[in-house]
C-alpha cells in the first residue's frame, strides 16, 4: 500500500513538473515582451538578462500609443475579425451541413479536393488572391481584409464531424414534423452546434486578430490599417524601438486576454467535447 | 384516417435492388407490422411511406392520393423512430410542440393537444425536463407523445422498442397496441423481433431480401406458412425441419426421413398438393411433436426415439433439444416433466399438424397456404 500511494505521488509530481515547464516557455516570451516594454533604450540594447527592468519607462506606452492612431487600428481589427468570425461560421456550416446531411453527386469527390486545398501553402496563394482582389477593384478596402477569409476548409471539415456525430434520425424526425431544411438549419443544428461555434469561433477570431502579411499587402490607407500591421511601423531600417514595440504589442493583446479570462472554462470544455456524442 | 397501398413498388440504392416489385394494402385503422430479418428492405418501406426515400418504380398511396412527390410534412403521417430523435435542446414540451408550431397552429390548441397526450402516456410531471433527464422508456414515451399531437392519418414505427430493455419492451409493447385501440388510427410498425409482430399485429407483412414473403394474421400465418423462410422466421423456437421423400406404394404414401417412415392416410393427404413432387421438407411445430412417456425398449409403431441434449426451462414451459440420429429436433413440453439431459426419449409427431414444403421450390404444399 505504502509503495502504491508514493508511486502515485511521485507521478503527480512528474505530471506537475512537466506541466510547470510547458507553462514556463509558454509564459516566458509574453513576461519578456512586458519587461521589455517597460525597460528604457539603453537598458535594452544591454547584455542584461533581467527579467525586471532597472527603472520603469512607464512613459513607452502613451508614446507608443500616440505614434500611430491605434484607437483607429483597434476598431479596424476588431471589425474585421467580427465580420470574418461571424461570415466563416456561418457559411462553413452551411457547407458542412451539406456534406453531412445531403446525398448529391460526387459528394466524396467534392470532399477530398477541398480537403487537398489546406495542402497548399498560403504563401503560394498570396499572388493569384492579390490578382483576383486587383481586378475586383476591391484592393485598399474592408472587402479585401474580409471576403478572402469568409469560408474556410478547416471549419468546414470540423463541422462536418461534428454534425456526422448527431443521429441522422434527428433530421427526419424535424423533416416530418414540418421542418424545411433550412428550418433544420437554424431551429435544431446551430443550437446543437454551441461547442464547434465556440471552438471555431474563437480560432478564426484569433487568426484573424494575428493576420499581418495579408492586411500589409492589401491594404496602404492608414485608416483601414489593423493592429498587426500598425505594431510594424516601430520596425524600420534606420533601427527598431524595441520599448515601444513591446509596448504596442502589450496592449494590443489586452482585449484578447480579457476576453479569454470569460470564455476560458466554455472554451476547454468545447476542446474536450467536441468529439463525443450525446 | 387512411390506408396505405404499396403498387409494385421498387427501390434501387444506386444499383442495388432494396425493394423488388413490392404491393401490399393496408386498411384504414389496421394496425400492420412489417418483419423480417435485417436487411429485408422493411425500414426502407416504411421510410417510402414517410417520403424519406424516394420510390424508384411503382406507386404508393396513401388514402387514394399517390404521394410518391409529396413532402414528408404534407403527407399527413408522423413517425417514431428508433433512437427517440428527441431534440436534446428542447424540453418534452417543446419537442411535442415543435411539429404544431411548424404548422402555426394557435397556441391554446398546441397546448391542449400537448397535455391530452402527456396525459394519455403519464408523462405530465416530465414536461419541463430535457430528453436527458429522462430514463429510454420515459423517452419512448415522449417519441410516441410527439407522434400523436399531431392526429395524423398514418402512424408510422421504427423499430421503436429494440433500445429497451426486456421488461420495458414487454409492456410498452402492450401500451402502444392500446393506444391504438384508444385512437383508432392506421399503425404501421417495423420490427424484427417475430414475437413483436405476432403480439401487436391484426396483419403481418414478412419481407426477405426485398420481397415479399406473406402476408396475414399472426394465427395464419403461424398456421399456413407460404414457404420455407415464414414457416422458420415465425415461431420461437423454430418449426423443427427435416428432409425426406415421399414415396408412392399402389394408393398408399409415406414420407421416408432419416429418422422416421410416416404414412400419409388420406384425409391427411387431402390437405396438401402432392401430385408431382418427391423431394420435401417435412415441418414440425416443437409443441407438434409429443413425448410418449415410453422408454426405449417398448417403442410402440410410429415412435421414433431421441437423445435429450439440453432442457431449456422457461417457466412454464421447458425446450427440450433431441438430437434423432442426426437430425437435431425441439419439443416443447410443459416444465412438470421430469426430463434431463442425457436421457433417451420416445416421440411421435402429430401428425394433423405437419406442414410439407417443395425442397426444391421452398414453396408450402399445403392447399391453404
Amino acid at each position: 500500500m505504502h509503495s502504491l500511494a508514493w508511486q502515485r505521488r511521485s507521478q503527480r509530481m512528474v505530471i506537475h513538473l512537466l506541466l510547470i515547464l510547458g507553462s514556463g516557455a509558454m509564459l516566458f516570451p509574453f513576461l519578456w515582451m512586458i519587461s521589455t516594454s517597460l525597460k528604457g533604450p539603453d537598458e535594452i540594447l544591454s547584455d542584461s538578462l533581467d527579467l525586471i527592468p532597472s527603472s520603469l519607462h512607464w512613459q513607452n506606452y502613451p508614446q507608443a500609443w500616440n505614434a500611430q492612431p491605434f484607437g483607429r487600428y483597434f476598431l479596424n481589427t476588431i471589425f474585421v475579425a467580427s465580420v470574418t468570425v461571424a461570415c466563416q461560421l456561418f457559411f462553413s456550416s452551411l457547407a458542412a451541413y451539406a456534406f453531412a446531411f445531403f446525398r448529391f453527386p460526387f459528394k466524396s469527390f467534392i470532399f477530398i479536393a477541398l480537403l487537398g486545398t489546406m495542402m497548399i501553402p498560403q504563401q503560394a496563394l498570396l499572388v493569384p488572391d492579390y490578382v483576383i482582389l486587383a481586378r475586383l477593384h476591391w484592393l485598399d478596402t474592408y472587402l479585401a481584409l474580409i471576403v478572402p477569409w469568409t469560408a474556410s476548409v478547416y471549419s468546414v471539415f470540423f463541422f462536418r464531424q461534428f454534425f456526422m456525430t448527431l443521429p441522422k434520425d434527428l433530421f427526419d424526425a424535424a423533416v416530418v414534423d414540418g421542418c424545411s431544411y433550412v428550418g433544420f438549419y437554424f431551429r435544431i443544428l446551430m443550437p446543437l452546434s454551441k461547442p464547434p461555434l465556440l471552438t471555431l469561433g474563437i480560432f478564426s477570431f484569433l487568426g484573424s486578430w494575428n493576420a499581418f502579411i495579408w492586411p500589409l499587402i492589401v491594404t496602404n490607407s492608414t485608416h483601414l490599417r489593423v493592429l498587426q500591421v500598425g505594431l510594424a511601423y516601430f520596425l524600420s531600417e534606420a533601427g527598431t524601438e524595441w520599448g515601444l514595440l513591446m509596448a504596442a504589442s502589450t496592449f494590443s493583446i489586452v482585449p484578447l486576454v480579457i476576453a479569454y479570462f470569460f470564455v476560458q472554462k466554455k472554451f476547454v470544455q468545447s476542446q474536450a467535447m467536441t468529439g463525443l456524442k450525446e | 384516417m387512411a390506408g396505405v397501398l404499396f403498387e409494385a413498388v421498387s427501390k434501387y440504392f444506386e444499383n442495388v435492388k432494396v425493394i423488388d416489385r413490392l404491393s401490399f394494402t393496408i386498411d384504414d385503422r389496421e394496425f400492420v407490422v412489417i418483419v423480417g430479418p435485417s436487411g429485408c428492405g422493411k425500414s426502407t418501406s416504411l421510410r417510402m411511406i414517410a417520403g424519406l426515400e424516394t420510390v424508384s418504380s411503382g406507386n404508393v398511396y396513401i388514402g387514394d392520393k399517390i404521394v410518391n412527390d409529396v413532402l414528408p410534412r404534407d403527407r399527413d403521417i408522423a413517425m417514431v423512430f428508433q433512437n427517440y430523435a428527441l431534440y436534446p435542446h428542447m424540453n418534452v414540451y417543446r419537442n411535442m410542440a415543435f411539429g404544431l408550431q411548424l404548422r402555426k397552429y394557435p397556441r391554446e390548441e398546441i397546448d391542449r393537444r400537448v397535455k391530452r397526450a402527456a396525459d394519455i402516456l403519464g408523462i405530465n410531471q416530465f414536461l419541463d425536463r430535457k430528453p436527458k433527464q429522462l430514463s429510454g422508456g420515459q423517452r419512448q414515451r415522449v417519441a410516441v407523445g410527439r407522434a400523436i399531437v399531431r392526429e395524423p392519418a398514418v402512424f408510422l414505427f421504427d423499430e421503436p422498442l429494440s433500445n429497451l430493455d426486456a421488461k420495458l419492451r414487454v409492456q410498452m409493447r402492450s401500451e402502444i397496441r392500446k393506444l391504438h385501440l384508444q385512437l383508432n388510427t392506421t399503425m404501421i410498425y417495423v420490427t424484427h423481433d417475430q414475437v413483436e409482430a405476432m403480439t401487436m399485429g391484426d396483419r403481418i407483412i414478412i419481407l426477405k431480401d426485398g420481397i415479399l414473403q406473406q402476408v396475414g394474421s399472426p394465427m395464419q400465418i403461424y398456421r399456413n406458412p407460404q414457404n420455407l423462410f415464414v414457416a422458420g422466421f415465425i415461431g420461437s423456437p423454430a418449426m423443427n425441419m427435416i428432409p425426406g421423400r415421399l414415396e408412392r406404394f399402389g394408393d398408399s404414401l409415406a414420407i421416408k426421413t432419416s429418422v422416421c417412415e410416416i404414412e400419409i392416410k388420406p384425409e391427411i393427404r387431402n390437405r396438401f398438393k402432392l401430385d408431382s413432387t418427391s423431394n420435401v421438407i417435412l415441418g414440425i411445430r416443437p409443441e407438434d411433436l409429443v413425448l410418449t412417456g415410453n422408454d426405449d425398449q417398448n417403442r410402440a409403431f410410429g415412435e421414433l426415439t431421441g437423445h435429450v441434449d439440453l432442457v431449456e426451462t422457461t417457466g412454464a414451459e421447458s425446450m427440450v433439444h433431441l438430437s434423432v440420429h442426426e437430425i437435431e429436433l425441439v419439443a416443447r413440453v410443459t416444465s412438470y416433466s421430469d426430463i434431463r439431459h442425457g436421457q433417451t426419449l420416445n416421440l411421435v409427431f402429430n401428425l394433423a399438424k405437419i406442414h410439407l414444403f417443395d425442397r426444391d421450390t421452398q414453396e408450402s404444399l399445403c392447399r391453404d397456404a
